[in-house]
């Protein structure tokens, strides 16, 4: 049932689904973004650019902009 | 026809101002609107991102441009906006999982997302402008 819900059959609760998935896994880079924060708390330039200087948290930062992207589009349509 | 006579004579009221939305109603457009204004900003916060990432002369300008009163004034819309989408975006979430749903409970949460949004933005508000 779940599966067939997911199939082109259904078009809007695959655009649901992505929506609120998208939704959701910001809400947790945020969180995480708050997180890294508190903990490093950078107080001038090369800490600033040490807490965005891991490759995994650079990803995920571009991750987090298509997002937005496409939550929104997948809004609009 | 009688139908039709009747839902011809329904009372109409598209005056803007005298409708009153419900609290549920209120949250859930300024959640449509603070992300309409989160949407248009961003171009705004990746490049003052990009700034204060390329050098220590843009992270300085950065600084400064921040303890600025203007753009004091508008990070802290921008925080309003974010916490409120964050916050009213949570609360839509918990509902698409049937939680919360009946009239009296998604009254309740709506005004759980306007207090916490109120107690968060008085944070904000020390952060910027009383500790500083």
């Amino acid at each position: 049932m779940l599966f067939e819900l997911l199939t082109a059959k259904y078009p809007g609760m695959r655009r649901w689904l992505t929506q609120r998935l998208c939704a959701l896994s910001m809400a947790v880079v945020l969180l995480l973004l708050w997180l890294r924060v508190m903990w490093l708390s950078p107080q001038n330039f090369s800490e600033w650019q040490a807490l965005f200087a891991p490759l995994w948290w650079r990803l995920l930062s571009v991750w987090f902009f298509c997002l937005h992207a496409v939550t929104c589009l997948v809004r609009r349509t | 026809m009688i139908v039709k006579k009747q839902k011809k004579q329904r009372p109409k009221n598209l005056d803007l101002l005298t409708i009153r939305l419900p609290v549920n109603a209120v949250v859930s457009i300024l959640h449509r609107a603070s992300g309409v204004v989160l949407f248009l900003i961003q171009p705004l916060l990746l490049w003052t991102l990009y700034l204060s990432l390329s050098s220590a002369q843009g992270y300085a300008t950065v600084v400064t441009q921040l303890q600025q009163w203007p753009v004091k004034l508008l990070t802290t819309a921008l925080a309003c906006a974010f916490f409120h989408h964050f916050y009213a975006g949570i609360r839509h979430l918990a509902m698409d999982v049937h939680w919360m749903t009946t009239l009296q409970k998604a009254r309740f949460s709506s005004r759980v997302v306007l207090w916490l949004v109120a107690v968060t933005m008085l944070f904000v508000i020390w952060a910027i402008w009383v500790r500083d």
